[in-house]
């Protein structure tokens, strides 16, 4: 397998090759054309997933599959304010790792306009859409459609500007101002964590009227924290000279994923309610079981590997944590439309059909996100 | 590994940085010794006058201590000063311990203050655990491995107090052998041993102090999070609130460093230590507790929007009891001591301003205080066993008792102990100012030092920096493999280290063996104890056993590696302790060969170049 490329080092607009490609890969991955296959191959994986399972089963694949593309961005924000201002006080080179996450950060438009279908299909996944007693007087306000779309329109503005101004390279601020500006992380941070304590609870957890858990938001937003970096350690390029050296790219998404699994297990621990066991009980059996027990292992590698890391050990960790955190969304989303935790052909259709879309909508996103 | 794990002078940082500096310019390794074992070492009137004050507290918690403790559970100012104590003690040592292995280089003045409020509010906790139980525990069916449960309170407190004062005391030794070298009582000496600061004494000692961090950390975080997800699984089914172990480990992080920093600006106040604590320090304390208040805010946001979402009529009820009920006053107490006060410090002026940080501070640490004693309220009214705050006496006097101990404590420890890290302030100066440091004679002529030679059997160089001393140390060993070398220095030496190379079993191995130990010990003692019925929740099981054993593991851990450090503290060096190098850089060779190799040595040495190695200073030794 090649190593993969740096995003950072592509100019927009950049043609790699004068020759034209010889192979289909080469084709493919040709970025004049990326756009143009991307939509190509989404469009292909949607009609054929339409066509295997219904607008139904679509309807409910979309959703996971979409809130894997949000989490990239929406992971990457926190991950790209405490490495920016950690890097504050070191004026070595930025590292390869803030330079991907950066470019996650340009993703936050393209998930907000692949967001549009899930208002589409509001009473399909949102039993209080389609008509169901609302809990108590504030939730009869709360979830309406006009509040929830104001609500979201609030916070995809917030992210979207969070992300832009994050993803400036070279906007260290005591590199301007001579100081560092705490203020920016601090202010950041805390209207991340407000806004996906909103959307976890608007797009994730409202899927299962009768389950609650205020603790949901800073678990949803801990382990899509540790998709985006798993994500970004793999697509990152090695670091060379100074920032090599300093650079522990495995302690942090160890302690993302520590953090993440003790936040499951407070959960777990403290819900003691029939509807709690009733959620549970549709997630840990059969292949959701398997999940369990194989994300605990992956979180006690990762605590391992810290002891002696390496870079190949530290991709091949990233890249585990990267697939059960994948898994860990559709381990959320699907039981409770379906009954049980189990990944069909439908969702890993529309999972590609999402990415599709998404590669051919960037360049057109990019604007908004100037690399300087 | 070491390298990175103190300050650094190689990188040039913006000198309008905060405005503030983190160490003053005239600062050397030197002066931070003086100032900060000047505290120690003052006139007796002086001493005398603060000795007293901490005898008058000390004797106010011992007339305390024996008012009658209420004989049933419920009494809620005791149950709640203990909670809060125990908050104060696990939120500095979590604080302190996370900072010491981030490597962050502002906790060098700060740190051990943090260390002492952790291990005093530690033993405050224990003075308010008398007669209350944890009253909770009857609503989750979740009982003791085995034994009463005021043994398993008693031994989370005393876990809690073995790994602080072991923190603590790994810590202190470097700095207790400057105290000896100045000539304190002879007690520092005892309890120095034979540290000289040599290059492999500082590794283990850094490697201990490592490994006594993590545990602590762990041991905080291991039982904040047990307890409150015991107290938030005690609730009626479905108002159970899954985001409390998060606020009250939040809290109890905001009540340790609310406490420490008013510690910290009255410390800096009374002693006069404003070259060591500068107004950055305080202004970086201010930012803590703003990001921590603003955490707070955020937890109790979301638990109250919550249960108006989904909460049933009773829980909402309570939300109600909070505005305007029997737990408005402490609901608004939290609100306006532990919530709003600290976004006061968004404000650049009241960051640097010591009244508004100890003051704050303080609000912070009685905020955090009254959320756990609404907590405790809701859980005691729902068991129907609530005492009234008012009618206990007892409680009161308990905390009344606990506060006086916690001064008392403070101001014993900050009559006879070095209240600033001597050892890690230097490190901090050595990066910061490595022009003052460290204070040594002028460089020599090579042609004259080589007159100052008499014969012996060692040889001991002086050197100006680390650098300079791991440079000549790769001389000597280049030429001759088998010289037995010694690095002695004020701070740790990776760089000698790394030329000298001596085989050592890593602390963190110990430490993890003794975990191990510990830790599984205890959980076979709780298997063999337990009648573990059959169909018993597979959850119930999990704070019964693992609780306990993962406490055990981390104390052993905490103690093998203190054990380990105070075995490798009498190890024996090169050259005689009066030569010790807890002032300079200091290289010792021991030379076994032929007459005349010593003067060989000492002509090699004196003939490196002054930037690259040349001593400062050499002379013979016998023996």
């Amino acid at each position: 397998m090649s190593r993969p490329r740096d995003p950072s080092q592509e100019e927009p607009g950049r043609r790699a090759e004068a020759s034209p490609p010889r192979t289909a890969r080469a084709f493919l991955l040709d970025p004049a054309r990326r756009s143009a296959a991307g939509l190509g191959i989404g469009a292909a994986a949607f009609g054929l997933a339409l066509l295997l399972g219904g607008s139904h089963r679509l309807a409910v694949s979309y959703l996971p599959a979409w809130l894997c593309l949000l989490a990239l961005p929406v992971g990457a924000l926190p991950v790209a304010i405490m490495v920016e201002r950690a890097d504050a006080w070191r004026p070595q080179p930025e590292t390869a790792l803030l330079e991907t996450l950066r470019w996650l950060l340009g993703l936050m438009p393209v998930a907000a306009l692949l967001g549009l279908p899930i208002l589409a299909l509001l009473p399909v996944l949102y039993p209080w859409a389609a008509g169901a007693a609302p809990e108590s007087p504030l939730s009869a306000i709360w979830f309406t459609t006009p509040f929830l779309l104001l609500r979201l329109a609030l916070v995809f503005a917030v992210w979207i500007g969070l992300a832009a101004m994050f993803a400036r390279r070279g906007g260290e601020p005591w590199g301007k101002a001579g100081r560092i500006d705490d203020g920016r992380a601090i202010l950041g941070l805390g209207l991340h964590i407000v806004c996906g304590t909103l959307a976890a609870s608007d797009l994730v957890m409202a899927v299962f009227v009768q389950f609650h858990s205020s603790l949901a938001g800073l678990l949803l937003l801990a382990g899509w924290s540790a998709l985006a970096l798993s994500a970004a350690i793999l697509v990152a390029s090695p670091d060379v000279g100074p920032s090599r050296r300093r650079l522990d790219r495995l302690t942090p998404l160890a302690v993302l994923l520590a953090i993440w699994a003790a936040m499951h297990l407070v959960q777990a621990l403290v819900l003691g309610s029939p509807e709690a066991a009733l959620w549970y009980g549709a997630r840990l059996v059969g292949e959701g079981s398997v999940l369990t027990g194989f994300a605990g292992a992956i979180v006690l590698l990762a605590a391992a590997v810290t002891l002696k890391p390496g870079e190949y050990r530290t991709r091949l960790v990233a890249a585990l944590a990267l697939g059960v955190q994948i898994l860990a969304v559709y381990w959320f989303v699907t039981p409770a439309m379906r009954g049980s935790f189990k990944v069909t052909l439908t969702d890993a259709l529309a999972l590609v059909g999402v990415a599709g879309i998404a590669v051919g909508l960037v360049p057109a996103t990019r604007r908004l996100f100037p690399s300087r | 590994m070491t390298a990175t794990r103190f300050p650094k002078a190689l990188t040039p940082l913006p000198e309008s940085l905060y405005g503030e500096r983190i160490v003053a310019v005239g600062e050397s390794i030197e002066s931070v010794a003086r100032t900060v074992t000047d505290v120690v070492l003052a006139r007796r009137a002086v001493r005398r006058r603060w000795l007293l004050a901490a005898g008058a507290c000390g004797l106010l918690a011992a007339l305390l201590a024996f008012v009658p403790r209420h004989p049933e559970e419920g009494a809620l100012v005791a149950v709640a000063s203990y909670e809060g104590w125990i908050g104060i003690a696990e939120g500095s040592l979590l604080v302190s311990s996370v900072l010491l292995l981030a490597g962050v280089e502002w906790r060098c003045a700060v740190g051990r203050i943090a260390e002492t409020v952790a291990l005093l509010a530690a033993l405050a906790a224990g003075f308010c655990a008398g007669t209350p139980a944890e009253p909770w525990m009857r609503g989750t069916g979740l009982s003791p491995p085995f034994g009463p449960v005021g043994f398993w309170q008693g031994a989370g407190i005393a876990a809690l107090v073995v790994v602080c004062a072991s923190h603590w005391l790994v810590g202190l030794l470097p700095d207790l052998a400057v105290l000896r070298e100045r000539g304190a009582s002879r007690l520092y000496g005892g309890l120095a041993g034979g540290w000289r600061g040599s290059a492999l004494q500082w590794r283990i000692w850094d490697e201990a102090h490592r490994a006594t961090a993590l545990f602590g950390a762990l041991l905080a975080i291991a039982l904040q999070v047990g307890a409150s997800v015991m107290q938030a699984a005690s609730a009626v089914a479905g108002r159970q609130d899954t985001l409390l172990p998060v606020t009250y480990l939040v809290d109890a992080v905001l009540s340790g460093v609310g406490a420490s920093a008013a510690v910290v600006v009255t410390i800096r106040a009374v002693h006069r230590l404003h070259s060591l604590i500068t107004r950055r320090h305080l202004d970086i304390l201010a930012r803590l507790i703003l990001v921590l208040g603003l955490a707070s805010l955020y937890c109790h946001a979301t638990t109250i929007l919550a249960v108006l979402l989904h909460g049933d009529a009773a829980a909402r009820d309570t939300v109600a009891r909070g505005f305007h009920g029997d737990l408005a006053p402490a609901f608004w107490t939290v609100v306006t001591c532990g919530l709003l006060p600290p976004q006061l410090f968004w404000l650049p002026r009241l960051r640097r301003s010591s009244l508004a940080v100890a003051g704050i501070g303080t609000l912070a640490a009685v905020g955090a205080y009254a959320d756990r004693a609404m907590g405790l309220a809701v859980t005691l009214r729902d068991a129907s066993t609530l005492v009234s705050p008012a009618a206990d006496i007892a409680g009161i006097a308990a905390l009344a008792g606990s506060i006086a101990l916690f001064i008392a404590g403070l101001i014993v420890a900050l009559q006879t102990l070095p209240i600033i890290s001597i050892a890690q302030m230097r490190a901090l100066v050595i990066a910061h100012n490595p022009a003052t440091s460290p204070a040594g004679p002028a460089l020599e002529d090579p042609g004259t030092g080589a007159g100052r030679l008499v014969r012996g059997q060692s040889i001991v160089a002086e050197f100006a920096s680390a650098r300079a001393l791991a440079a000549a140390a790769g001389l000597l060993r280049a030429r001759d493999r088998s010289l037995r070398l010694d690095a002695l220095g004020p701070v740790p030496i990776p760089e000698a280290l790394e030329v000298l190379r001596p085989a050592v079993v890593p602390i963190r191995l110990r430490a993890l063996a003794g975990a191990l130990v510990g830790g599984t010990g205890v959980l076979a003692v709780c298997l063999a104890a337990i009648p573990l019925a059959a169909g018993a929740a597979p959850w119930g099981a999990w704070p019964s056993l693992v609780l306990p054993s993962l406490t055990a593991a981390l104390t052993a851990g905490t103690l093998a590696a203190l054990a380990a450090l105070l075995a490798a503290r009498g190890r024996p060096g090169q050259i005689a302790d009066g030569q010790a190098g807890l002032d300079h850089f200091v290289l010792a060779a021991k030379v076994d060969g032929e007459p005349g190799e010593a003067e060989r040595i000492g002509q090699r040495l004196l003939a490196l170049p002054a930037s690259d190695g040349r001593p400062l200073a050499i002379r013979m030794v016998d023996g």
